[in-house]
């Protein structure tokens, strides 16, 4: 008798890891999130060359070079430009980019609303363990007020960035929070992003071991997780996952915040379609370099 | 883009320690799925445990990387004792389980690494690691219908 799931999968998890092994912190979140990116490539069965994975710098941006895909380890904030150009260059790539808090929310905090408004077809998964922890744990976007580090030596002053409000009041389609304490929930919520059509965000928590003070480390997020399953949380009210988002930093929710029910179309649809429109009567790319020129 | 599933999200989920392991429904495994995931686990752990002493390597701890080293060692003479009596009994036969459908069930959990542990520390996390792999297989047990397979 058949009793289980026939196994339907040409790639594995293991097929999206690569030779060069990680030189995180032993105990670092980001360990359970590279985990749970290699099963959600695995259960979305895409070749590791049809899949283009892009990064800022930090800590977690080092999540390339650990796949097997192609990797852009690129400038510091700047992996969301850089991804948007790969997709409309090759529409038919899957597009991942990963980031810390500091790269997505400080340095390239003016990225994310031009890259949401566009809605460009990829899944964007910050790794925010709420620090700057490569360069030795100093305050970050997403650090909480009162926190006391290297360059708040008498506790922030500032509040803290809220990154699940912040890209739901952008109008991003699909929002998502997960952490290591729940690798299952994890790998469920970077595998339904990577499906969703249109930029999909995923805010993982993922502790800084080193740098990251005890109340948020993997330990504490088993205590305090709520799924938003467990809620009754419909993820396809925006208004309430506006309401649930708003207890980020206080409370910790897992889950798909919102998931638009009927994405619009995606940038890369669109401009597919107006250059089939203009059935090669756009200017040849030859010709706008030399109209430029003329003009200098 | 291609979309198959290979999860069938039909089968029912296992509730508490059983979440670890996605979608098998234990009241309908046999023997030899038994006897695959089995085998699973044990490659999970002895992995993690690779990676690891990878990790205490490169943060200059020998002597936790010692232990992880020896920690392979059991769990590779677990994992082919259960691959023997898998072949024996079933040869070549295709898996249903596959390593994507199981979390940490043996394996510490990565949180439970620092770069400073002590082999006092790491003995402890592989205990640790034990006893949740007993509770999974002791919660999945009573589930279990097939005679054949406790």
């Amino acid at each position: 008798m058949k009793t289980l799931p026939t196994v339907l999968q040409t790639h594995q998890a293991k097929d999206y890891k690569s030779d060069l092994k990680p030189i995180w912190c032993p105990g670092c979140g980001d360990f359970g999130v590279l985990q749970a990116i290699y099963r959600s490539l695995a259960a979305i069965n895409r070749p590791p060359h049809e899949i283009a994975f892009v990064s800022g710098i930090g800590c977690s941006s080092r999540i390339p070079g650990y796949t097997t895909t192609y990797g852009f380890n690129s400038v510091h904030g700047r992996p969301l430009p850089i991804a948007q150009g790969i997709k409309l260059a090759n529409p038919d790539l899957l597009v991942l980019v990963a980031g810390g808090d500091g790269d997505g929310f400080s340095i390239g905090g003016g990225h994310v609303p031009h890259a949401i408004r566009r809605n460009t077809d990829l899944t964007y998964i910050v790794m925010d363990n709420q620090i700057y922890g490569l360069t030795k744990g100093q305050l970050s976007p997403t650090s909480p007020r009162g926190l006391i580090t290297c360059t708040s030596e008498y506790g922030s002053l500032e509040e803290p960035v809220n990154p699940l409000l912040y890209v739901l009041a952008y109008g991003c389609g699909f929002v998502a929070q997960a952490t290591p304490a729940d690798m299952p929930g994890m790998t469920e919520v970077i595998e339904a992003a990577i499906r969703y059509p249109g930029f999909s965000f995923v805010n993982v928590q993922s502790p800084c071991v080193t740098f990251g003070r005890e109340e948020v480390q993997v330990k504490a997020h088993r205590a305090q997780m709520k799924s938003l399953k467990s809620l009754n949380h419909d993820p396809t009210n925006r208004l309430a996952a506006m309401d649930l988002a708003q207890h980020y930093g206080h409370e910790l929710h897992t889950g798909i915040f919102y998931q638009n029910p009927t994405p619009p179309p995606t940038l890369d649809a669109l401009v597919s379609e107006r250059k089939a429109a203009l059935n090669g009567k756009g200017l040849p790319r030859q010709k706008i370099f030399d109209l430029l020129l003329q003009k200098q | 883009m291609n979309n198959t599933r290979a999860i069938d999200e039909s089968t029912s989920h296992g509730a508490g320690v059983l979440a670890a392991c996605r979608p098998i429904d234990f009241e309908k495994i046999t023997l030899m799925d038994a006897l695959d995931l089995a085998t699973l686990v044990e490659q999970e752990a002895k992995d993690r445990y690779s990676e690891f002493a990878h990790q205490m390597t490169t943060h200059h701890n020998p002597d936790a990387a010692g232990f992880f080293l020896r920690m392979i060692q059991i769990e590779s003479t677990h994992e082919l004792r259960l691959t023997e009596r898998r072949r024996k009994l079933f040869g070549g036969t295709p898996p249903n389980v596959r390593r994507e459908m199981i979390f940490d069930i043996e394996a510490p959990e990565y949180d439970e690494a620092r770069s400073n542990m002590t082999v006092r520390r790491a003995l402890e996390a592989a205990l640790t690691s034990e006893k949740k792999a007993f509770d999974f297989f002791d919660a999945a047990v009573q589930r279990v219908k097939d005679p054949g397979v406790p």
